[in-house]
């Protein structure tokens, strides 16, 4: 075999090849646009001289790296999570009235709500602060709540359901539901069909028909409404205190550590 | 001389394309025809020559600010990077150029018009199947190991130099001349096994068209 054929072969092998105008095109557009892959990650940014050319990390550089991940989770994780921590105490109050505030019978009173917004601890230590409010046990708080003055309440029920029950004049008797859709429904009733919810007190001022305590509780009632309809689903977390025993002040945070608002249960 | 003047450019828009990333289309403008003829002569296959060139030119345009002069020329770069996807292609059942999957699953890029890319695809490669030369040629290149093929394509079909050869390969030069010389001889002989009368009865008979027509 001479080399006469294998230069056949590669004279074969260097025919031109056709142009491909819109590949180029489309290639060129493509290396060409501006797009996150052009510019170094984070993390190889940060890992610069522990990367080889293909950004792959080199072995000697691994254990100091895993060692300083290490070292800094730790750390991390001890000052965040540590008991001392005061914001993780107060989380854990939270956590704690969790089951407290849903093992509450229907009949417990809810008055006054705010919207909450901005960090959870500063909320914490303004209401503290500002409204001399005492942290309370739950046997204090349970005690507190059976002398409470009902105007409405809230529960909720065994499915999930949220149901506050209006209990100012005639026209605001009822309950307003809101299941685990969020959807809002509203059941207007006589007083005679509100039990034993109501107090003696609050039955004789109701049969009083005080115009400005029916608009009051009116009110009590379209703003127990917006909050319902507002409330997120997943509104589970409440911190409870107390100022002089004379409210209590429930302070509600959703799963992710959200505030969302501010109950005051009149006492 | 000329290697240190063609260096020198070279080098002037490896600069220029760290500082501004737009100036890569001069680097992609002078590289892009021979990277892709050389993926389709090793690959002999249309759609993926421009899959590997697509992948060779985004890579390069993402490591450009790591490249680095070591006396090794840009182009010598680009060829080691076309060379090393090529071996995935042949390493993997399916090839996947992942800076193009990543830039397609980019919703803000847009594909032109990705009708006339395929239209052209099929064109090119209807043409170049006409051409038995080429093809049987590329077959029988395509029956050695991918070693073989890499150095014979690129030292006589490229026409490169043995220097630049070891440099895309990272290899001595020494290694590249045994390898070349190995590769010749297995070529010969499947150039036996095959039937070399085909490819030249083809070249001979094809000759007077391929003059004619100045392309495949």
């Amino acid at each position: 075999m001479k080399n006469r054929e294998l230069k056949h072969i590669f004279s074969a092998l260097q025919a031109e090849t056709p142009e491909t105008p819109y590949h180029r095109q489309m290639v060129r557009q493509a290396v060409l646009a501006p797009r996150r892959l052009s510019q170094p990650s984070v993390t190889a940014r940060f890992l610069g001289p522990h990367t080889n050319l293909k950004g792959v990390l080199m072995k000697r550089s691994l254990v100091s790296i895993t060692g300083f991940a290490v070292v800094a989770v730790t750390l991390t994780g001890v000052l965040l999570f540590s008991p001392l921590n005061p914001h993780v105490s107060a989380m854990n109050q939270v956590k704690q009235s969790l089951s407290e505030i849903n093992r509450l019978p229907s009949t417990d009173l809810v008055t006054i709500r705010e919207r909450l917004v901005g960090d959870p601890k500063t909320i914490l230590d303004e209401a503290q602060s500002a409204q001399d409010l005492t942290k309370i046990s739950r046997a204090e708080y349970e005690q507190l709540v059976k002398k409470a003055r009902f105007v409405n309440s809230m529960a909720k029920t065994a499915d999930g359901s949220v149901v506050a029950k209006i209990d100012g004049t005639t026209s605001t008797h009822g309950t307003i539901a809101i299941n685990q859709s969020g959807n809002v429904s509203m059941n207007t009733l006589d007083a005679s069909s509100i039990p034993s919810a109501k107090s003696s007190q609050d039955t004789a001022n109701a049969s009083a028909g005080d115009m400005s305590q029916s608009a009051e509780a009116e009110a009590r009632a379209n703003q127990a409404i917006t909050d319902l309809q507002n409330a997120p689903a997943n509104t589970t977390e409440f911190v409870r205190y107390t100022n002089n025993q004379k409210q209590i002040v429930v302070l509600a945070f959703d799963g992710d550590n959200k505030p969302l608002f501010r109950t005051i249960i009149e006492l | 001389m000329k290697d240190t003047q063609t260096m020198d450019i070279e080098r002037q828009w490896v600069v220029a394309a760290q500082q501004d990333p737009e100036k890569f289309g001069v680097i992609f403008d002078a590289y892009y025809d021979q990277i892709l003829r050389y993926a389709l002569r090793r690959t002999s296959d249309v759609c993926v020559a421009e899959d590997i060139t697509a992948e060779a030119f985004m890579k390069a345009s993402r490591h450009l600010n790591t490249f680095e002069w070591r006396g090794v020329p840009l182009n010598a770069w680009l060829y080691r990077i076309v060379t090393n996807e090529i071996r995935m292609y042949y390493r993997k059942n399916k090839y996947r150029p992942l800076s193009l999957d990543e830039l397609y699953e980019d919703s803000s890029f847009e594909i032109a018009d990705q009708r006339c890319i395929e239209e052209e695809a099929m064109e090119v490669q209807d043409k170049i199947e006409r051409q038995d030369m080429f093809m049987a040629a590329s077959a029988l290149l395509q029956t050695l190991p991918v070693i073989y093929q890499e150095v014979i394509t690129l030292r006589y079909v490229e026409q490169k130099k043995l220097r630049e050869i070891a440099q895309i390969l990272d290899k001595r030069e020494g290694t590249i001349k045994s390898l070349l010389s190995r590769g010749q001889r297995k070529l010969r002989a499947a150039l036996q096994r095959n039937g070399h009368t085909r490819i030249i009865t083809s070249e001979e008979t094809q000759k007077t068209a391929f003059n004619s027509k100045g392309n495949v």
